[in-house]
């Protein structure tokens, strides 16, 4: 456990300093991440312009749940972007060279790749959250948690869809549509999600535990309500971490040859 | 024109040959249109009800508006791979211009979607509301006719985010701005009408991203004052201004293409 830790610190190390050794095309892209997720704002300022409120769900409430799922988004980038390239790199064979490292598969697969566009996602989310704590008064004392348990939410949520590439050939462009809607969905209003979508949105597709139930905390301060959503994302991940264990028992070798044309 | 047609023809079946792939965007569009009209459904049980428009109408516009993102297959992925792994090489010694050829696979994958979505897609919106639009079921012709010259403009948008990546690296990240500058300007969420004065909403029904979203949906809306044929025409004119940018961007990028090896 304690030389997976350090292997991890270490793995993570050289993944940063992969990506920053670009410092000009991740501070272009960082910058442009923010200007692209900053029109949210008027999007949701149209929406509430309409309707003051959503079934009593608010901008306040609007802005800090697309700050805590675009920051979860830019966390798993920033940390763990080999999660999202997993179908790609099952189709191309790429495990191969994991399968040869005599550490945990997933962990070097998670952590082997980095986006630097996480980082203007991380900024914007968290200069989003701050706003929302400074200009509405929300309490910010969970936050950090709540980034956490988010991050491993969304990290799991990518490693379940994306193993079903052990399975299903070209399915890459699909799982990116998937994550990207995951991560969409977490900045829904939660008073849209009735019935059977609220069983759905805490279960299959927890995105309630990215945004909604963190957002319900910051409201009523009803700690059972944190207790059950922690408990919930590390289930959650537990699944997500086995079902991948069954998937790679499934992987064939990409000793292919291949044909260009 | 017969070589782009036989792209376009086996792009066609490729596509419908690939069920997963056209089954998981399917589940993802009834999800987002499920979610969309849910959160109007919330909105009008609330008593937030826009001057005019019944819920009917507002949820089949936004169920439409959703349907459009999803006829246009992901033509910038393939543009992105095609620059990222140098592949475009082996496609510029073909006797036929890179740039129309990925249109004319984009165009027979789009045929495919259109078949999907319009069979399956536009029932499934009938389900979920309940309801044909309160003009009748006569409006969803011309508005079909729309989102498929809509989604053409949407593919020659998609195919400029793959050309970005000449210079990004990354055309996913150029995309996600574009999607995210359709959602705001092209009325995907609410109606352009109903966008407060300071978005100058008179301006925005004439850009492009109106002319593929918020017009055709909007088609059903009552007190629009479009017609047909001035949507289908502001389309056109759209198309052919991206047309000739694409072109000049092309040749902009085959003078960066630095072919290596033997």
């Amino acid at each position: 456990m304690v030389a997976n830790l350090r292997f991890f610190w270490a793995l993570l190390g050289m993944t940063f300093k992969s990506a920053t050794s670009q410092r000009g095309a991740m501070l272009v892209r960082a910058f442009f991440s923010v200007i692209t997720h900053s029109i949210y704002i008027p999007v949701w300022t149209v929406v509430f312009s309409i309707s003051p409120d959503i079934s009593g769900w608010t901008m306040q409430h609007a802005f800090f749940a697309y700050g805590l799922s675009i920051s979860c988004w830019g966390i798993v980038s920033l940390l763990a972007f080999g999660l999202r390239t997993i179908p790609e790199q099952i189709d191309h064979g790429e495990f191969d060279s994991y399968l040869t490292l005599p550490r945990p598969v997933l962990l070097s697969a998670a952590i082997s790749s980095s986006k630097n566009t996480g980082l203007g996602e991380l900024l914007f989310g968290t200069g989003l959250i701050i706003f929302c704590g400074v200009h509405f008064g929300m309490s910010l004392v969970f936050v950090p948690l709540f980034l956490v348990m988010g991050s491993v939410v969304f990290a799991s949520g990518v490693l379940l869809f994306a193993t079903f590439g052990f399975w299903l050939k070209q399915y890459f462009a699909s799982a990116e549509e998937i994550y990207f809607n995951f991560s969409l969905m977490a900045s829904r209003p939660a008073p849209v999600f009735s019935g059977v979508f609220k069983v759905i949105a805490l279960t299959a597709i927890p995105v309630s535990l990215m945004s909604h139930v963190p957002i319900e905390f910051v409201f009523t301060h009803h700690f059972p309500l944190l207790g059950f959503a922690i408990l919930g994302t590390l289930a959650y991940a537990v699944m997500a971490i086995s079902f991948f264990k069954i998937g790679l028992r499934h992987y064939e070798s990409g000793s292919r040859f291949g044909v260009r044309g | 024109m017969i070589k782009y047609f036989h792209f376009a023809r086996i792009s066609f079946g490729d596509h419908l040959k690939n069920r997963l792939r056209a089954f998981t965007r399917f589940l993802i569009f009834m999800l987002l249109a499920w979610v969309m009209i849910q959160m109007w459904r919330v909105i009008y049980a609330n008593g937030h009800t826009p001057d005019g428009i019944s819920l009917t109408d507002m949820s089949w516009y936004i169920g439409l508006s959703q349907l459009m993102v999803f006829l246009s297959p992901r033509i910038f992925v393939t543009i992105d791979d095609d620059v990222r792994s140098g592949n475009i090489g082996y496609f510029l010694n073909r006797p036929m211009p890179y740039l129309w050829m990925r249109f004319s696979e984009g165009f027979g994958a789009l045929c495919g979607n259109i078949l999907i979505y319009f069979i399956f897609g536009i029932p499934f919106l009938y389900l979920l509301i309940g309801n044909v639009p309160d003009c009748g079921t006569s409006v969803l012709l011309p508005i079909m006719a729309l989102l498929l010259s809509a989604s053409v403009l949407h593919l020659l948008f998609q195919i400029g985010c793959g050309l970005s990546t000449f210079w990004t690296n990354d055309a996913v990240f150029i995309y996600h701005s574009y999607q995210k500058v359709m959602i705001l300007l092209g009325g995907m969420y609410a109606p352009i009408s109903l966008y407060p004065d300071f978005f100058f909403p008179q301006i925005l029904k004439f850009l492009p991203f109106a002319a593929m979203v918020g017009n055709n949906a909007g088609f059903l809306l009552p007190n629009t004052g479009d017609s047909f044929i001035e949507l289908f025409l502001l389309q056109l004119f759209w198309i052919a201004i991206i047309v000739v940018a694409l072109s000049g961007l092309y040749q902009i990028c085959l003078k960066k293409v630095e072919v290596n090896g033997g």
